[in-house]
């Protein structure tokens, strides 16, 4: 439509419109009855007394009149305008895009492609209607004048464990190295083309930061150039939750918007939402699949724990009975466990699939090198949800697991020895027989292999790569060289346990390896405490960090809770001090797993902290007896606890074979692991090249397209004598879904208000366009254009409310008079 | 005439009234002391006949012989009872064809209490007159307790057609000057006319001793101005006509008949009249029955 028509229209209509309330006024003027009436002196007084009151009011309401038709023509009129552009376009077969302005317009398009958009009615997903929406806005613009900014959630790095809301600075870095690629002001080919190759990247959803990259879009736009924003979703609780009214990030959010609505209302346009989600949703998913093994080595037995939820939108939703089926390889499926029925939202947990060596073992060429089983877990049928119907789980089966013990107090009796029953504790074999097993071979409770050093011999190390854990025991000091050794081990994702002991100069402990706090040592020492007599009875152990890995093992029931704190035997300790202040590093919190009850009150015992990317643990008092009486008197605490540190710390390494989507993947080269050339092969069969990068002198191997689930396997190649490639090693790596993305409960409030409602409740004041999939005729709103937002309309809807109660009461009062 | 009857006296409204009695405010002076006080106590009167006993009645007519022998109460009724002489003046001016919606028209409102008044009056052997006005007193019916003048009052009610002014300062002059001795002046019509010639002919009945009542006639419309939608009222009694927004001017409107009710009211006082405002939309039976018992609440 011309914009000189527009503009004759724009002025006309409501000047024409003005006129109406006139010409009815004075029709009706003509309109009147008539009435003989005696009381006609009374009424002549009363005439004299108000007429000019009268004439003022009725002056007045006839101006209000032509004003709230005037109000109600230029609300409506360019709405209408863009509605018959709407039609005219759709006539010509084309949508156009409703920006009254001949200025470049930049569209900020943030499209959710997380993995909850794959949910599927009828044959359309969610994800399809957002896309098939985008197309459309796509196709409404001027191709060389408009341009597009395309933010997929896929794009947004969502950091482990913090739920993908707040990045911290560093998550923030990575998010800039995680986006996957740059899709800013991109021409209208490019961008049709974008969305044409996007597909759903089963990521977690973090909107706040894809909004925060649209702001940014937004705010670098020219201020000569038009600019809309719109955000296509599902609009699930999952990913909204945080950001509505009562959410952990509403103000972030609000203020990310409000500053995004300053800069578009110099466009004239308002931010546009786009629901495409579904009403109703039910989806059963397996949110979790783990090994309860941190660490499983050739000939062990493993337990798989795997949790189904049941999520509807409503809770009346009929319930669900699945049956739970696994395959090992790619091998023949086989259902365990009985069938599952849940109710809607409902979850059950730790369904048990236990594996037996055998299902595990090693082939005769991997014994050496050890290898990655893939354990599928899926349901027996497909939802509206296909996505997080199966999940892989990759288990590395190692043929053992080499620990450095350091002894620092070596005797020839084995009480008197620093390490002799922690070795032998580490070192635990089965009772169980092959008889016993009905010919099943032996199964192994531990792949631990240990080695034993003098710390004298530390010199001599090379490299602590080739260990998994190392184990310092009663230690005096230790050296320069073989400090920067540990902490280069340490930081490359390895374990580090350090018992304490009346050998520790612990002021050199402070200086070398505490650092204020930069060092190894997670906590500060001081004077050794607790009773000289030998024979004195000593204290017990209370849990402090129940739901830590290595303590939960102790408070699952009355009765392992029995184990830990039943025993008085810890008699002497080392006081020591959590790091406070400027040398507490907030990114690596000092964690107190275990306290000790002594006469004082509690006094940490056993304390974790992370250095780079690996775990220490500390212990105050010694490994052998010569602190306490743990090992005689203990009741087999000191089995259970040691071993468990030891897999917890060992199997440090295993959180990069089972991901997320959008974790990056990474492994330390140890020397034997560098080779020439490194390949990666995705699920969908992609093979590439894999370059090792450095990080603080060690060779690092990492993968950041981990944007699809399935497995991963990366291979290490040497070149023959000849010239071709070999394998030197393979491993691989599980990526799963984000389980919050199973969650398909729809964004709601209290008072089971809609999405819409939550929203809008949430930008309260903000003038926002919220359409829902299905009802896109009139999404002409996207730019909101000129049509004046809020105010006009409330001016509209009184201008109609009025008119229609004086037309209402004007035909009542016809109706009984006449 | 019979039909002037059938249309007047209303059954109903005689019914409702038929226990009750006009009372004079003051003490009227009569031919027979009776139920009024008289001055002329003592005086025989011919005993009529019986009638039982309904509360309210004076006592002193109780018949205690009766009594003894039926163990009945009964009053006993006389001939003549008084010579109280009351005047029924009805206004006819053209305002009182005023009716609104299903109501009757004020005329026909106040044809009906005068004929009811009459009927009442003349029941009790009171003598009941008749003066019709409008812009001046066209027919005068002198007060009898005859049937025959009963008839007549009725028949001259149903003939005169209202389209005069009212002139009621004029009208009530002539009224006292014609009712000669001490009567009960009963005055219906709506009062539209200056308050002074109200004023000024009720003055001219209390020198002359009268009673007076004043029933204030209107339609019920005329009091409360409920009009919604615009219109043009037509003046009666040749006033100017007027198209205005009822609703805009209701307040005012309703300010002026307060003050006319008001200076109305203080006149009658003035005048030592009652006046009571009248509703056409109150049934008859009702109106009179308040006020008679009003009237029989001040006796004494």
């Amino acid at each position: 439509m011309p914009t000189w028509l527009i503009w004759t229209l724009g002025l006309g209509v409501p000047l024409t419109a003005a006129a109406v309330p006139i010409i009815i006024h004075l029709i009706n003027l003509t309109r009147y009855r008539r009435v003989e009436w005696a009381a006609m002196e009374f009424l002549l007084n009363a005439y004299r007394r108000t007429r000019k009151r009268m004439q003022m009011e009725s002056l007045i309401m006839l101006l209000l009149r032509v004003m709230a038709v005037i109000l109600l023509a230029a609300a409506l009129f360019p709405m209408g305008c863009e509605r018959i552009k709407d039609w005219a376009a759709e006539t010509a077969g084309m949508n156009k895009l409703t920006i009254s302005t001949d200025a470049p317009l930049h569209l900020v398009l943030v499209f959710d492609d997380s993995a909850s958009m794959a949910y599927t009615n009828e044959g359309q997903s969610a994800f399809e209607r957002g896309r098939q929406y985008a197309l459309t806005l796509v196709e409404s613009m001027r191709p060389g004048r408009d341009r597009i900014s395309i933010i997929r959630l896929s794009d947004v790095y969502v950091p482990p464990n913090a739920g993908g809301i707040k990045p911290s600075d560093d998550d923030a870095a990575k998010s800039t190295q995680r986006r996957v690629s740059q899709l800013f002001s991109l021409d209208l080919d490019s961008a049709r083309d974008t969305l044409a190759a996007t597909s759903i990247a089963a990521v977690d959803t973090n909107v706040l930061g894809a909004i925060r990259e649209a702001s940014r879009a937004i705010e670098t736009t020219p201020d000569q150039d038009a600019v809309a924003l719109v955000v296509i979703s599902d609009f699930l609780e999952s990913g909204w939750k945080e950001l509505r009214k009562d959410g952990s990030v509403h103000k972030d959010f609000r203020d990310v918007m409000e500053r995004v609505n300053t800069r578009l209302k110099k466009s004239g346009t308002t931010p546009t939402f786009f629901d495409a989600g579904f009403e109703n949703t039910q989806n059963v998913a397996i949110t979790r699949v783990e090994c309860a093994e941190r660490v499983v080595g050739n000939g062990m037995e493993a337990r798989v724990l795997v949790d189904v939820d049941y999520f509807a939108s409503s809770s009346k939703a009929e319930s669900k009975t699945v049956r739970l089926k696994y395959r090992i390889d790619g091998g023949s499926e086989r259902p365990f466990a009985a069938p599952v029925t849940l109710q809607p939202n409902q979850r059950v947990d730790s369904i048990r699939l236990d594996l037996s060596p055998r299902d595990l073992a090693l082939k005769p060429e991997e014994e050496k090198s050890g290898a990655s089983r893939n354990v599928e877990i899926f349901t027996d049928e497909a939802d509206a949800l296909k996505a997080d119907n199966s999940r892989s789980l990759v288990i590395h089966v190692v043929p053992n697991i080499p620990i450095l013990v350091v002894n620092g107090v070596p005797a020839p009796q084995p009480d008197l020895d620093e390490t002799f029953y922690l070795e032998t504790a580490l070192g635990i074999s089965s009772s169980r027989t092959e008889e016993s097993r009905g010919g099943e071979p032996e199964t192994r409770i531990t792949p631990n292999r240990i080695i034993t050093m003098r710390p004298e011999q530390l010199m001599a190390v090379e490299s602590f790569l080739d260990y998994r854990l190392v184990i310092l025991c009663n230690v005096a000091a230790l050296s320069e060289g073989t400090i920067a050794k540990l902490e280069e081990f340490v930081a490359a994702g390895y374990g580090l346990q350090i018992f304490d002991g009346d050998q520790l100069d612990f002021q050199r402990w402070n200086q070398d390896l505490y650092k204020k706090g930069a060092g190894l040592l997670p906590v500060k020492l001081k004077d050794p405490a607790g009773s000289s007599d030998k024979f004195a009875q000593g204290y017990e152990l209370v849990p402090n960090a129940e739901s830590h890995p290595i303590v939960r093992l102790f408070t699952e029931s009355p009765e392992d809770r029995e184990i830990l704190v039943g025993p008085k035997a810890v008699r002497n300790w080392r006081a020591v001090e959590i790091p406070t202040g400027a040398e507490a590093d907030p990114l690596r919190p000092a964690e107190i797993l275990l306290n000790l009850n002594a006469p004082t009150g509690a006094v940490p015992f056993m304390v974790e902290r992370p250095f780079g990317r690996g775990r220490v643990i500390y212990v105050a008092t010694t490994a052998g007896e010569r602190w306490n009486t743990l090992w005689s008197n203990g009741e087999g605490l000191p089995l259970f606890l040691y071993l468990e540190t030891a897999h917890y710390l060992t199997g440090n390494e295993a959180r990069y074979s089972n991901l997320s989507v959008g974790e990056p993947w990474r492994r330390a080269l140890r020397v034997a692991d560098v080779a020439p050339r490194f390949t990666i092969r995705d699920p969908a069969g992609t093979q590439g090249e894999l370059l090792p990068t450095a990080e603080q002198g060690l060779k690092l191997l990492e993968y950041g397209g981990t944007a699809v689930p399935g497995v991963y396997t990366v291979t290490a190649l040497d070149r023959t004598e000849s010239g071709d490639s070999k394998r030197k090693w393979q491993e691989r790596f599980a990526v799963n879904m984000e389980s919050r993305e199973s969650n398909v409960i729809r964004l709601a409030g209290e008072d089971d208000k809609d999405a819409e409602a939550v929203l809008r409740e949430s930008l309260d004041g903000m003038v926002i366009q919220f359409q829902k999939a299905g009802t896109e005729i009139g999404e002409g709103a996207l730019a909101g254009a000129d049509t004046g937002g809020g105010l006009w309309l409330w001016l509209a809807t009184f201008g109609v409310g009025f008119l229609l109660m004086e037309t209402l009461w004007s035909a009542v009062i016809t109706k009984r008079e006449d | 005439m019979a039909e002037a009857y059938q249309k007047f006296l209303d059954p109903a409204v005689l019914n409702d009234i038929r226990h009750l009695e006009v009372t004079a405010r003051n003490v009227v002076e009569g031919f027979i002391s009776g139920l009024h006080k008289s001055p002329y106590k003592g005086f025989s009167v011919e005993f009529a006949q019986h009638r039982e006993y309904v509360p309210g009645d004076d006592l002193r007519y109780l018949d205690w012989k009766a009594y003894a022998k039926s163990d009945k109460y009964y009053i006993k009724e006389y001939e003549e009872e008084t010579n109280f002489r009351a005047v029924i003046v009805l206004d006819t001016s053209e305002s009182m064809r005023y009716q609104s919606g299903e109501n009757m028209s004020k005329l026909d409102y106040g044809r009906f209490m005068a004929a009811s008044l009459a009927y009442l009056i003349q029941r009790q052997s009171d003598a009941a007159g008749l003066a019709l006005f409008d812009e001046k007193l066209y027919d005068f019916v002198q007060p009898a307790t005859s049937h025959a003048s009963l008839m007549r009052m009725l028949a001259s009610m149903s003939n005169r057609k209202p389209e005069k002014k009212t002139n009621i300062g004029d009208v009530l002059t002539d009224v006292a000057q014609r009712s000669g001795r001490r009567s009960l002046i009963v005055l219906i019509s709506d009062l539209f006319d200056k308050v002074d010639h109200l004023r000024k002919g009720l003055e001219h009945l209390a020198a002359r001793k009268h009673d007076m009542i004043v029933f204030n006639l209107m339609d019920h419309q005329e009091r409360d101005f409920n009009f919604d939608r615009l219109t043009q009222f037509v003046g009666m009694e040749e006033m100017p006509q007027l198209l205005v927004d009822p609703k805009s001017l209701r307040k005012a409107y309703l300010e002026e008949v307060a003050t006319f009710t008001a200076e109305t009211r203080r006149a009658c006082l003035r005048s030592r009249a009652d006046f009571t405002p009248i509703d056409t939309e109150m049934p008859l039976g009702v109106t009179l029955q308040a006020y008679l018992a009003k009237r029989m609440g001040r006796r004494g």
